[in-house]
């Protein structure tokens, strides 16, 4: 089947899917962060139906590489902002800390079953797949907390707080990648290079070269905003900083998302670059998720204590966000919060999808085919648990009356 | 109002120039350092060419000169005969984004079309051509 075919189909299957979960038809039934979507791929992949098989899934990857910039572009600009106003420094550091928690869980706990049992050949490749299993499992997903907030009408300090956690705590697994990247820069991809650049500084050259093309995107758009000059910046840099960042072999995700950081920051029209840029997150998302969904194989899990390792990594992701939960209760906010507002946090979604999909592009075989399964199967499991245990406390704090959401009431009375 | 308004432009223009020759330089610099791994030279190059396009177009404009004419500038200096800023292989993967253009701006130009003009257009045309034939004969 041609390619442009297939991505046509998958487009139209996107928007379908999308008109179905966000209007009345089947409301409350799709997963507010699109998990589906990663479902759906993997049957239309080659593992299952065959329809994306694998020639169109490599004609894909350029797009699939600019389609994960484009988000964590808009992660960027969005970074540290919920709802026009700027996230609180407390709820900034408890967001971090708890990502990193999080994350160090799992990166500890993989390590360990790593060290006990040989999945990887060297060491070095066990610190990447524990590395990238943690940057899959950090996070909490922005869409879910606002969808569970906005379907159940929720309002208060709570509600606000965990917005806020889920918006900042992006930026733990994006530096992750962008650290595992730069650490695993290979030699002959790099021999060109005149000056010696340690690991390390690999780091900086993602962090700076994300900080020079916002700031010069925000330059070039000006005091005024005008819709043709912006969405051609906005576009142009945005694709040149993929471009540039696979080409120089370290972490476009990164590169993009420190861009939409720089841009939020020096550009007089932050607010409305944020206006414009958010409404194409879900239609560029879907796709990806597809896409990312087409490509899981799950034979990996045959390989011997692959399994276990994914389980393993979702354990330590639900230790992490249960200590996460107990540090959020001492919070004003979360007083008369039940132990369930860790399990709350469990959701993840679009950006540990993206993660896993990068890292399956970057380091095809065992240690992206396992990061990608695992951030599939935390994203399904996470949506399964969250939404009802954020309801839930919610309901304790008195922020959720016990009534059926909107949309059920009128579907009965109809 | 004329007389302050043109240096303001004059200076947003040559910082606009100064800045494309900084996104120039470091995809020249990307260019010579790493080598072009799985396509991911075309990538950076739609990036390029659609800002450079952008950019270009409006600096043209200064010189009272057709943006179009900005677009044709940017590709010969970013190409592979100039700057080599984009190389031969890029190009020829860019065939593909080059049918879709070309498919929207006839989209485009197909949607633009007002019917009455078309209509008359051809009335005219059918009117002058039997007139050459009748004139011939």
């Amino acid at each position: 089947v041609n390619a442009l075919v297939v991505l046509m189909g998958l487009l139209v299957l996107s928007y379908i899917g999308s008109f179905l979960v966000s209007g009345h038809v089947v409301r409350g039934v799709g997963l507010p962060s699109g998990a589906e979507y990663v479902a759906l791929g993997f049957v239309l992949g080659p593992y299952v139906l065959g329809i994306l098989d694998h020639t169109t899934l490599a004609s894909f990857e350029p797009m699939v590489h600019v389609a994960l910039g484009w988000l964590a572009l808009a992660i960027g600009l969005d970074f540290g902002f919920t709802e026009d106003r700027r996230v609180h420094l407390s709820s900034l550091l408890l967001g971090v800390f708890s990502a990193l928690l999080t994350g160090a869980a799992t990166v500890a706990v993989t390590m360990t079953i790593l060290r006990r049992f040989p999945i990887t050949a060297t060491r070095g490749e066990a610190w990447l797949l524990a590395g990238g299993l943690g940057a899959v499992c950090a996070e909490t997903t922005r869409h879910t907390v606002r969808w569970v907030a906005e379907r159940h009408g929720a309002r208060g300090k709570l509600s606000n707080l965990l917005g806020e956690l889920a918006h900042v705590d992006d930026i733990v697994p994006l530096v992750g990648i962008a650290v595992l990247f730069a650490l695993t820069q290979k030699t002959d991809h790099i021999a060109h290079v005149p000056y010696h650049v340690p690991a390390w500084g690999w780091v900086g050259v993602t962090v700076l070269l994300g900080l020079l093309l916002g700031a010069v995107a925000a330059l070039l758009m000006g005091r005024e905003f005008h819709v043709h000059t912006t969405w051609g910046v906005l576009f142009g840099t945005s694709v040149l900083a993929v471009g540039l960042a696979t080409r120089a072999g370290i972490a476009s995700l990164a590169v993009t998302f420190f861009m939409g950081v720089a841009m939020a920051s020096v550009s007089p029209h932050s607010q409305a670059l944020r206006d414009a840029v958010a409404p194409t997150e879900r239609p560029v998302l879907l796709p990806a998720l597809l896409l990312a969904g087409a490509r899981i194989d799950l034979h990996v899990l045959r390989v011997k204590w692959v399994a276990l390792l994914v389980v393993a990594a979702i354990g330590a992701r639900i230790l992490g966000k249960l200590a996460s939960g107990l540090l959020l209760r001492g919070t004003r906010a979360a007083r008369g919060a039940s132990s369930a507002i860790g399990l709350g946090l469990l959701s993840s979604g679009a950006l540990s999808v993206s993660i896993g999909l990068v890292y399956a592009l970057r380091y095809p075989g065992l240690i992206g085919d396992t990061v990608l399964v695992a951030s599939a199967f935390t994203a399904i499991f996470g949506e399964f648990v969250a939404p009802p245990m954020l309801r839930r406390v919610l309901v304790q704090v008195g922020e959720v009356t016990e009534t059926k959401p909107e949309g059920e009431d009128a579907a009965e009375g109809a | 109002m004329k007389a302050r308004a043109a240096p303001k432009r004059l200076g947003r223009t040559a910082l606009e120039a100064a800045l494309l020759a900084v996104i120039g330089g470091l995809l020249f610099g990307a260019t010579r350092v790493f080598p072009d791994a799985g396509g991911t030279g075309t990538i950076a190059a739609v990036g390029f060419l659609l800002l450079a396009g952008t950019l270009v177009s409006e600096l043209v404009d200064v010189l009272k000169l057709p943006h179009l004419t900005g677009y044709l500038l940017a590709g010969i200096l970013a190409g592979p005969h100039v700057l080599k800023l984009i190389d031969h292989h890029s190009v020829e993967r860019l065939s593909s984004i080059n049918a879709l253009a070309l498919a929207l701006i006839a989209l485009e130009g197909g949607a633009e079309l007002k019917l009455d003009f078309v209509t008359k257009g051809l009335k005219s045309l059918g009117w002058r051509r039997s007139c050459r034939a009748s004139w011939s004969s």
